[in-house]
């Protein structure tokens, strides 16, 4: 198990770092594009298409992230004032939650994939290809969210350290040694 | 079942999952799965809610979301917000409460190139508050314009909530992103004005001072080399999307990359900087973005169950004075200010608001301004105001939150104020956008 939850801490950073190229990518291209069109080029074939494709890629990718950092949203103005015992409880059903939602959500999104695959689907638009060139990110997303979710629970089991609902930076997007 | 029961049910069994500390996102999702299969019709709903995933945030229009956060991001790893404020601390001497003028004018200076208002915040409340308590200032004269100032922050463009609202309600985000800016510099005025009046009846408040360092030979002139720069970056957004050549999406692109072109003439870019930034706005945008994957479906859910239809014929059966409906809808955006998150909030009143307004010919734009008011009066109101965490989280030991609640209040008044003055005065956020 502890090998798994090893690959998966590898996955984890290689789609934020995926996640990042992309967001990268985006701000070139659009603006290649916003320049090329004032001197006159043709605009770039696809290039919206693609960027709300690297949205969409970029938001799942940086999920399990977010997760494993603490740094999904969440409302803790009841569980922080919860006595210790009573927070890890709850805080052991909201990853099982998340497991369930993960495990229920990359299971329809395969059967959605395999569907696509086997009807030969495929996307129109200014760009045509197949359906699950796209499909295969929800499910990659659950896979790492569901083993993420687990070494949490794992950690919680074995740790007798109090269930912090601080995000992992001090403030969202900056680290606490960042602060000038 | 009744869309009434299906109302009170969702919104019942999302109140309580939200207090559990399930982040937002897995809420939405949660609710999603199990309305998916009784409302939608099975499995096939289960399909179908996760196509809407895909297509939620496949969209050109929020794309702005992760670029005007950039920019925030790179303001604030880079160092040059730290030459700005110098600058303009240089120029702003013999002004009472100096220190918090100070911040407030350079927070409308960041606000200008910052869509990050937590960037905008964090970066004020780690560089001059400690400097202000140090110089024996009052707390909360201290604390309050931090605040403050993060709020005008969603207001002037670029920014990154005004984006959302508009892709989402369907409203023109240029409209909103132009219509913002003179009432976000009334606000900021109206900050000003009030911490000026206040240290100068009570100099307690924030004790004078003489600057410890040397002088700087040329301040005006620092300024202009250190300000306007930052200026002509936000004049790159403003005007690529008002003279046409851009659309909002393609403005937010060239914005960003105009700030780190900007951070490397000055010769601050430096790779663990620009690492820092793009890792904090995948990290921020990333957990805005997932919540509206999960809202997405939770919308379509109260659409498809009559839910939205049902609410909206109901207020409209009751015969209520349009006045009335507003201020109620106004005042419904800052209750849920209190507890949510302002992404959960729109998700939630904007498939009530938008077919609701859309019926009473009510000008978009200026009810978005309105919106986005509330939305920053949410920011700065416990116990979910997220500026006051990211306050808490900067500010020295010692300070408590209470303090910190406090010092949000007076500002909460003034956004108020101005939100009043520009219901009974839409001219002030219409005579601006363009046709």
């Amino acid at each position: 198990m502890r090998a798994i939850f090893w690959i998966n801490g590898w996955l984890v950073r290689l789609l934020i770092v995926l996640a990042i190229l992309v967001i990268v990518a985006m701000t070139l291209g659009i603006s290649a594009e916003v320049i090329l069109r004032i001197f006159g080029f043709p605009s770039i074939v696809g290039l919206i298409e693609l960027t709300e494709y690297g949205l969409f890629i970029s938001t799942f990718f940086a999920a399990p992230y977010l997760l494993r950092h603490n740094e999904h949203i969440r409302v803790d103005i009841l569980m922080s004032r919860a006595d210790k015992e009573t927070a890890r409880v709850v805080e052991f059903g909201v990853l099982l939650c998340i497991v369930t939602i993960s495990v229920i959500t990359g299971f329809v999104a395969t059967v959605v994939m395999i569907g696509n695959i086997q009807n030969n689907t495929l996307i129109f638009k200014d760009l045509i290809f197949p359906q699950w060139w796209l499909d295969w990110i929800i499910p990659l997303t659950c896979v790492s969210l569901t083993l993420q979710a687990f070494e949490l629970m794992a950690t919680l089991w074995t740790s007798h350290t109090p269930v912090s609902h601080e995000p992992a930076e001090h403030v969202p997007g900056i680290q606490r040694e960042e602060m000038p | 079942m009744s869309w009434g029961s299906i109302l009170a049910l969702m919104f019942a069994s999302k109140v309580g999952l939200l207090l559990t500390a399930l982040p937002v996102a897995f809420v939405f999702f949660i609710i999603n799965i199990v309305g998916s299969y009784l409302i939608f019709g099975g499995f096939p709903g289960l399909e179908q809610m996760v196509r809407n995933e895909q297509l939620s945030v496949a969209q050109f229009s929020l794309v702005p979301i992760p670029l005007f956060v950039l920019m925030g991001e790179v303001l604030f790893h880079t160092g040059l917000a730290m030459k700005s404020i110098d600058a303009v601390e240089a120029v702003i001497r013999r002004v009472p409460g100096r220190l918090a003028v100070v911040t407030l004018v350079a927070g409308t200076i960041f606000s200008a190139i910052s869509g990050s208002t937590i960037a905008t915040t964090a970066m004020l409340g780690s560089l001059l508050l400690p400097q202000m308590l140090q110089r024996n200032y009052e707390p909360r004269t201290a604390m309050g314009p931090i605040l403050a100032i993060g709020g005008v922050d969603i207001l002037i463009p670029p920014s990154g909530l005004a984006v959302l609202l508009g892709s989402l309600a369907g409203i023109s985000i240029s409209g909103l992103l132009i219509g913002g800016i003179v009432p976000g510099l009334i606000l900021a005025a109206l900050f000003i004005g009030y911490v000026v009046l206040r240290c100068w009846l009570n100099p307690a408040l924030a004790p004078a001072y003489e600057d410890s360092g040397a002088p700087v030979a040329h301040p005006w002139l620092n300024l202009l080399l250190t300000v306007v720069p930052l200026i002509g970056v936000f004049g790159i957004v403003v005007v690529s999307m008002t003279s046409g050549w851009a659309t909002p999406t393609e403005s937010s692109a060239l914005g960003a990359l105009a700030t780190v072109l900007l951070a490397a003439c000055y010769g601050q870019l430096k790779w663990p900087s620009l690492r820092k930034a793009l890792m904090g706005t995948a990290v921020i945008s990333g957990s805005l973005l997932f919540i509206i994957v999960g809202a997405t479906t939770f919308a379509q859910l109260l659409s498809f169950s009559g839910a939205t239809a049902g609410l909206v014929a109901m207020i409209e059966s009751a015969g209520l004075p349009h006045v009335i409906v507003l201020i109620g809808m106004l005042a419904i955006l800052m209750i849920l200010g209190f507890f949510i998150d302002q992404t959960s909030i729109m998700m939630i009143t904007l498939p009530f608001y938008m077919p609701l307004l859309r019926t009473m010919g009510v000008d978009l734009v200026w009810f978005g301004i309105l919106y986005l008011l509330c939305m920053q009066i949410g920011l700065l109101t416990p116990p979910f105001g997220l500026l006051l965490f990211v306050l808490k989280g900067v500010a020295p030991p010692g300070i408590t939150v209470g303090q910190i609640y406090r010092a949000a209040i007076p500002y909460v008044w003034l956004t108020i104020l101005m939100m009043a003055l520009i219901f009974v005065m839409p001219w002030m956020v219409t005579a601006f956008v363009p046709n």
